[in-house]
């Protein structure tokens, strides 16, 4: 029962320390493509600026209710469902 | 130092292969000769065989009841497996049906006269003179000594490792990209700054001083009466 319980709580902890980093790296992403949207679309004002800083905050803003967000919480469920599926191919196949 | 980096890679290569080797499942077509149980001598060994807290049963001399399952390969020679549950940690193959697998492998048991060939799936190395044994996970009737079925599993754990150090890598690009990089470049042109101004500061003084010798030189020579 211990064993089962460390399991979880490993588990748990890997699993929170990949939703951190990859929810960094997809905000990180979105950032850089919106810098390039607005320097395509303002060539004259492109590089950093204040106005671009802006304008990525404000597009940033309702970020983490989109799919693309919400989708990084699967590495909070695949690796659950992998050790089930291993649990049955192991002992009930 | 560069052959020491490329030692320390080799090294460390072989060890990542090694790790794999051991804890990849692999199939091996067989012929079961004899499932039992007996007391085995855990010592130096002990990292080899299941971790105590898996619901082994140990005695006090160190001893533990095992059971193995002994097969005769395709070209005639042995190879014996332990099986034994895995416990729920490491390695994660989450093994608790090493009893029913045990009856499997007992209902198997065929004879040189009248083979009947099963595919064992396992994990680990057998080292002889190190008392090691790979530990059976499932066992498959195949048709003949001939057929291999494909090592799905350690195929798939191959790819999902790869996949996540591809996504490491591109994590670690993108944090490189865009938050070590831009503080490095500011860092310069702070450093820059600072340096222009020690310059200016230099020279700042050394024209002061310039000054202040041509006043002294002045004032000595309106003294010595030029």
């Amino acid at each position: 029962m211990i064993a089962f319980l460390r399991l979880i709580g490993l588990v748990l902890v890997v699993e929170v320390i990949f939703y951190v980093l990859i929810s960094i790296y997809v905000r990180s992403l979105r950032r850089e493509s919106l810098e390039e949207e607005w320097d395509r679309r303002h060539p004259d004002r492109a590089g950093p600026t204040e106005e671009r800083d802006r304008f990525v905050r404000r597009s940033m803003v309702g970020f983490s209710k989109s799919l693309r967000a919400r989708l990084v919480g699967l590495v909070l469920v695949l690796p659950v469902v992998a050790i089930v599926v291993i649990i049955f191919i192991v002992n009930y196949s | 130092m560069r052959w020491f980096l490329t030692v320390l890679g080799v090294i460390f290569g072989v060890a990542v292969f090694l790790f794999l080797d051991y804890s990849l499942p692999s199939k091996q077509t067989v012929r079961i000769t004899d499932a039992y149980n007996r007391l085995t001598e855990i010592g130096a060994n002990a990292i080899f065989f299941a971790s105590p807290d898996t619901g082994t049963v140990q005695n006090a001399q160190g001893q533990r009841d095992v059971r193995f399952i002994n097969t005769a390969r395709p070209n005639g020679k042995p190879y014996v497996y332990r099986n034994e549950d895995t416990g729920w940690i490491w390695p994660p193959y989450f093994k608790y049906d090493s009893s029913n697998l045990q009856a499997e492998a007992t209902d198997l048991e065929s004879s040189a006269a009248d083979p009947q060939w099963v595919s064992i799936t396992s994990y680990g190395w057998r080292v002889s003179w190190a008392s090691i044994y790979p530990n059976a996970i499932s066992i498959k009737p195949v048709s003949g000594p001939d057929e291999r079925p494909f090592n799905w599993g350690a195929q798939i754990i191959l790819a999902v490792l790869g996949a996540i150090l591809f996504l490491i890598w591109r994590m670690w690009n993108q944090f490189r990209e865009r938050t070590i990089d831009p503080a490095v470049r500011s860092a310069d042109q702070a450093w820059d700054r600072l340096d222009a101004r020690a310059d200016a500061a230099r020279d700042h003084v050394l024209r002061e001083a310039g000054e202040a010798r041509g006043w002294l030189r002045r004032r000595w020579d309106r003294l010595r009466g030029r």
